[in-house]
């Protein structure tokens, strides 16, 4: 999966956040320096170092993907179409009509070519 | 036929700008556009021929655009005053620069592309004088 290397990279964070957080609570003394309140518990350094960026890459994440979703895109090259056929401004309508009347200029469309018609044709 | 519909080919607003670059084209030149987007079942240029004929009088002075996205097919038809307007080498622009968005699968912006391809090459046409044809 795409997010196992971020989850391997929280996983090997924690056990050095954890090694950081209680050297630096083992060397707190209350001789040195001004008189500390309470230092941050395991639990404080634990939610500061993981639970911020943790919810950082939640919010990013959420971001992009309400942003980037597959809106307009769909049709992907080389797989089928299902879709119904849709004519824009077809026989009787100077704008596109609805899909069912559509459907049925199609069906009974199948008039003679005319002859001496020009144009291209492509593949892709 | 067992063709069952499952779904809109297009969003709103991929229908939208489609039909408003039907609507610019057709203000730039005196030709009717067409487009349809389905299967073009047997020949597909024999069946978009014949999607040419159905649009009954505006014939003549109409371009199809048949784009069958599965079978990766388009047909690009000009009815026979209209080609006067749009020769086949314009069409052949047109249907290139179709094409290339098609294969990125952008399906509604290589219409809107060809749409805008062919109403600007229709815009002047290439007979200016019609006593030498």
């Amino acid at each position: 999966m795409r997010n196992a290397p971020r989850v391997g990279a929280l996983a090997a964070s924690l056990p050095l956040s954890v090694v950081l957080a209680g050297t630096a609570l083992a060397s707190g003394s209350p001789d040195d320096g001004p008189p500390r309140s309470n230092g941050l518990t395991t639990v404080e350094t634990l939610g500061l170092l993981i639970g911020i960026p943790v919810l950082v890459i939640v919010v990013i994440w959420l971001l992009v993907y309400a942003t980037n979703r597959p809106s307009g895109e769909r049709y992907r090259p080389g797989l089928s179409w299902w879709a119904a056929p849709e004519w824009f401004n077809g026989p009787g309508s100077v704008e596109s009509g609805s899909t069912d009347e559509q459907q049925e200029t199609t069906a009974e469309l199948e008039s003679a070519p005319i002859e001496g018609v020009g144009g291209a044709r492509a593949r892709w | 036929m067992a063709l069952v519909p499952a779904g809109e080919a297009f969003t709103p607003r991929q229908r939208e700008s489609i039909d408003r670059a039907i609507r610019q084209a057709m203000q730039q030149t005196d030709l009717r556009f067409s487009v349809f987007v389905g299967a073009l079942e047997g020949d597909a240029r024999v069946r978009a021929e014949a999607l040419l004929a159905g649009l009954g009088d505006d014939a003549p002075r109409a371009v199809l655009i048949a784009v069958d996205p599965a079978a990766r097919a388009l047909e690009i038809v000009t009815g026979t005053l209209a080609k006067r307007l749009l020769d086949d080498y314009a069409c052949g622009l047109g249907a290139l620069a179709m094409t290339t968005q098609f294969a990125a699968g952008d399906l509604a912006g290589g219409i809107v592309s060809g749409l805008r391809t062919l109403g600007e090459h229709a815009r002047s046409p290439r007979v200016l004088h019609v006593e030498q044809s």
